[in-house]
């Protein structure tokens, strides 16, 4: 965004909608900290690096840890680990997938950017040399896959009966009757023969959108599936880096979220460690609200006191956070290792304009210097 | 300055056994300083010395490892060691824990063997947030769309030698692995099993061919460690005679078979499945040219992490819990698929009974090496229980005890009356294991050697004695006291870089653009992301 991010921009800090040097937000957020008996870890849109550093304080502090309920990553990971499931990378899916299935509507920023790549790529590695066939499922059909290197048949179905719809699909792939279904049983076996007549087939989809029942229904289609061919799955990777997060706090806790410290060691578990409940129970008194990539507040913001490290603002009126830090936002403020929706793998991306606004990982890194009991030597 | 006073240092790579006093200076191994008092004295006698261990071959990281902590966020239990009071082990299998545990143990050392090139990033930071040991990934190579095009355009051995170097250095690794050369790719085809003569689709080119050209790839590159192959058909009744195969083929240069008790099952019996882990011995024993690693199996819950994905796939009808998640990578693959091994079951008795086998049937200690093949044949926290098992035949006798008869009238390990010796197990796990990876640092306790120094109660309970090391350094540093860590330090990373023709990396920066349409160093461990990532240290290759 040029223009916006002139050089030489610095730390910008408020207090009650005050603005204060940082020195005096970071004292006054370790006085919250401090105080707290029980801090609540929330939103987390940040890299790694500011990832590993909220490990770190949340074990100094006893924190819980949510940045998942309700988000695609969030949900993708709970259908996963329930029934298992079939993932690609967008890498294999634009080079060798010889059949695409597009499953809802628009799939997010990332998602829009990576399906125009894809649908605009030659299957270099596909092992037919024919137009990549689109089997597109939804609202409506985008406007990039009217290219005629495509081999498209789409059907209007409406969001919410995705899920009946794959239901039904699996039935009929196992040559069993179906009695309810958005679509005639002609036109189900004929996606069912495009799906089956894939050498190397990849259903991609945006997960906020098709919710947790069709994600099951489409697992179990896509092993099925696998029993004679092959396909894969891609979700659409979400936003302000959870992915990331997730596999962060995966490695470094066991548990991607939904994790508490208050005992000393790890504890997990999606329900009592769910952001919102804690917020609106009162069980928590206090939240640290990330989010580097992006300016948004959750809807539990007027819930409990709240210490906010934010992506810049364009006009800073009314900020539900009693304390709040401008941080730089990865890759373009400052050096970043992170997620990348183009890649599927964890990458380095180098500052576009370099910042000396701190980076999440700084301002938490002060935080556990000032916490931290001394003689631990911990990264 | 630290002097160990008195202890019995047990240092094969120098042919030592005997009670002697050690000494620590600037966290390296010094001759004993004339007329200088220590800093710090610690009093060892009757205490056992020995270099720090090191694991050649355990999954510690990695988004193929990663992706089972997800799916198996109640696996943690599995990884308690026994028994389980122990203060550090309320966590299983977290990077940090990971390295707590290992230090506990007195491993200063572990290699995580495969890392597919793409994911190389990702493994190193988590890596890099693994505490006390230092670490290294095997990059896996073997079923690359770049790579078997040059084999099918018969480009020669030049271009790939290049390759391969280039795909060290972009992945920052020790070592080069395969597995199952070539079945990742025609899975993607939809080949459902691939043996050594196999061709993958499309290419035209066999597994062998690709063992061939890698070994010999790695061996001009003068990268220390052989090449690391994961044989076809892992876990297949019959499939010894692959791994007979493997032994007989690839005989002009050095190789390393790993988890090899997975390929030593032959089809005897009611059940045609048996151990054929005794002729399997004998063939490794005559071939001088093979290391292997044994990948036992122990009894209990873990899960399977591999990236023969074809295999995998197989193995999801067994999956226990019910959920397995399959992975088509870029050019790799993965299979994450959970399993409990029972002491009740047929199958599982053979396994384990072969591992043990292998373990005492192949003389030489320097050529086989110690490996669960962590997570897939048991946690690496159940080693203790392990190299009690290796030295105790009347342990064995008892653990017998309990296994069903028809399975143990499959192997020869009833026979067996070997026990490995604290010699054997320190040639091993310390000085062998450092000679096969090329780290002349390490694994022995010379002078001028890292201080990776572990101390042990010298417990007629050798479970005991190796689940809790008295004391452990690393880098002279005292990290370890009575099990408990006193000290997390962040080790080091260590990888190859031989030279190689930079025109292979301006070749694959176009084939990248063109075949994914995204920069290729999005691919890579750029020099820039170290600020992230644990030191490296550069090993040396042969000139
Ligand atoms: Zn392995």
């Amino acid at each position: 965004m040029p223009g916006r991010r002139g050089e030489g921009r610095h730390p910008r800090a408020w207090i009650e909608g005050v603005a204060c040097s940082l020195d005096a937000a970071i004292e006054a957020a370790l006085g919250r900290l401090r105080e707290s008996r029980h801090p609540l870890f929330a939103g987390l849109g940040c890299d790694v690096e500011g990832a590993r550093k909220l490990v770190r304080l949340a074990k100094l502090v006893g924190a819980s840890i949510d940045h998942l309920s309700g988000t695609a990553t969030g949900i993708e990971l709970a259908v996963a680990r329930d029934m298992g499931a079939f993932l690609t990378t967008p890498g294999e899916a634009a080079a060798r997938a010889d059949t695409l299935f597009i499953l809802g509507p628009e799939t997010g920023e990332a998602g829009t950017e990576y399906l125009d790549r894809v649908l605009e790529t030659t299957p270099k590695l596909a092992a037919r040399d024919a137009p990549r066939g689109v089997v597109w499922v939804g609202p409506a059909l985008k406007a990039k896959a009217r290219s005629n290197r495509l081999d498209i048949t789409s059907f209007q179905v409406p969001t919410p009966q995705i899920a009946t719809l794959l239901a039904a699909l699996r039935a009929r792939l196992a040559d069993r009757p179906v009695a309810k279904a958005p679509l005639s049983a002609p036109r189900l076996d004929a996606i069912v023969e495009k799906l089956r007549q894939a050498k190397f087939g990849v259903a991609i989809w945006s997960s906020p959108a098709l919710g947790p029942l069709a994600i099951e229904a489409l697992a179990g289609l896509v092993r099925d599936l696998n029993e004679t061919t092959r396909f894969s799955c891609l979700p659409v990777i979400g936003a302000d880096n959870a992915a990331g997060v997730a596999m962060t706090l995966t490695w470094l806790t066991g548990f991607p979220s939904h994790i508490d410290f208050a005992r000393g060691e790890a504890e997990h578990d999606t329900w009592r460690f769910d952001a919102a409940r804690l917020a609106r129970s009162g069980e928590a008194d206090l939240a640290l609200w990330i989010s580097a990539y992006r300016h948004h507040w959750p809807d539990w913001a007027g819930d409990m006191p709240l210490i906010a490290l934010t992506a810049r603002a364009d006009q800073m009126k009314r900020s539900p956070a009693v304390i709040e830090i401008e941080v730089g936002t990865p890759g373009a403020d400052h050096d970043t290792v992170d997620f990348s929706p183009a890649s599927g793998l964890f990458a380095f991306r180098a500052a576009t304009a370099r910042q000396a606004i701190p980076s999440v990982a700084e301002v938490i890194d002060r935080f556990c210097t000032e916490l931290a009991e001394p003689a631990r030597s911990l990264r | 300055m630290i002097r160990l006073a008195g202890g019995r240092v047990i240092d094969p790579a120098h042919g030592r056994d005997d009670v002697a006093d050690l000494w620590i200076d600037h966290g390296r191994i010094v001759p004993p300083p004339a007329g200088r008092r220590a800093d710090q004295s610690f009093d060892v006698a009757g205490k056992i010395v020995m270099a720090g261990a090191i694991d050649i071959h355990s999954h510690i990281a990695g988004a193929n490892v990663n992706t089972a902590r997800l799916l198996l966020p109640e696996h943690h239990r599995a990884h308690l060691a026994r028994p389980p009071a122990t203060p550090l082990t309320e966590l299983g299998w977290s990077t940090t824990e990971t390295g707590r545990l290992y230090g506990a143990m007195g491993f200063t050392t572990v290699v995580e063997p495969a890392i597919a090139p793409h994911t190389a990033l990702h493994a190193h930071l988590e890596l890099a947030d693994t505490p006390i040991i230092d670490k290294a990934i095997l990059t896996v190579l073997g079923n690359e769309d770049f790579l078997l095009s040059l084999m099918r355009e018969k480009e020669g051995a030049g271009p790939i030698r290049d390759y391969v170097g280039s795909m060290l250095a972009s992945s920052r690794a020790l070592g080069v692995k395969v597995i199952n050369a070539g079945a990742a790719m025609a899975f993607k085809h939809n080949v459902r099993s691939f043996g050594l003569d196999d061709v993958v689709p499309t290419y035209g080119v066999s597994s062998r061919a690709i063992v061939s050209a890698l070994q010999r790839a790695v061996h001009e590159l003068g990268v220390p460690h052989p090449l690391h192959v994961h044989c076809n058909n892992l876990g297949l009744a019959g499939n010894v005679e692959t791994a007979l195969q493997t032994i007989a083929a690839f005989d002009s240069l050095p190789i390393h078979l790993a988890h090899l008790q997975f390929y030593s099952y032959g089809t005897e019996g009611k059940r045609g499945f048996s151990s054929a882990a005794a002729r399997l011995a004998e063939a490794v024993n005559k071939a001088t040219h093979v290391s292997i690693d044994v990948g036992q199996v122990m009894f209990g819950q873990t899960v399977t992490v591999s990236s023969d994905v074809l295999r995998q796939f197989a193995a999801t009808r067994f999956a226990h819990p019910k959920k397995s998640i399959i992975i088509d990578g870029d050019s790799n693959g993965g299979g994450i698929v959970p399993i409990a091994y029972r002491k009740s079951s047929y199958t599982n008795a053979v396994q384990w009974a072969a591992g043990l086998e292998l373990f005492l049937l192949i003389e030489d200690p320097r050529r086989v090496f110690f490996t669960t093949d962590h997570p897939n044949g048991a946690p690496f926290t159940s080693y203790p229980e392990l190299f009690a098992l290796l030295m105790d035949r009347n342990l064995r006798a008892a653990w017998l005890e309990d296994l069903p008869k028809s399975a143990l009238d499959m192997t020869t390990l009833p026979a067996i009356t070997r026990e490995y010796t604290l010699f054997e197990i320190a040639t091993m796990t310390r000085a062998a294991a450092a000679k096969l990876l090329g780290l002349s640092d390490r694994g022995h306790l010379g002078e001028g050697a890292l201080a990776d120094i572990a101390v042990y109660h010298d417990l007629k309970d050798r479970a005991a004695m190796f689940r809790a090391a008295h004391l452990v350094f690393k880098n002279g540093e005292n990290v370890v006291r009575d099990g408990k860590v006193v000290r997390e330090i962040d080790g080091k990373t260590l990888n190859v870089a031989p030279p190689y023709d930079r025109g292979i990396d301006r070749r694959l920066d176009g084939y990248y653009e063109g075949l994914y349409g995204v920069p290729r160093r999005l691919f890579t461990v750029p020099p820039e992301a170290r600020g992230f990532l644990s030191a490296f240290q550069d090993v040396p290759c042969a000139a």
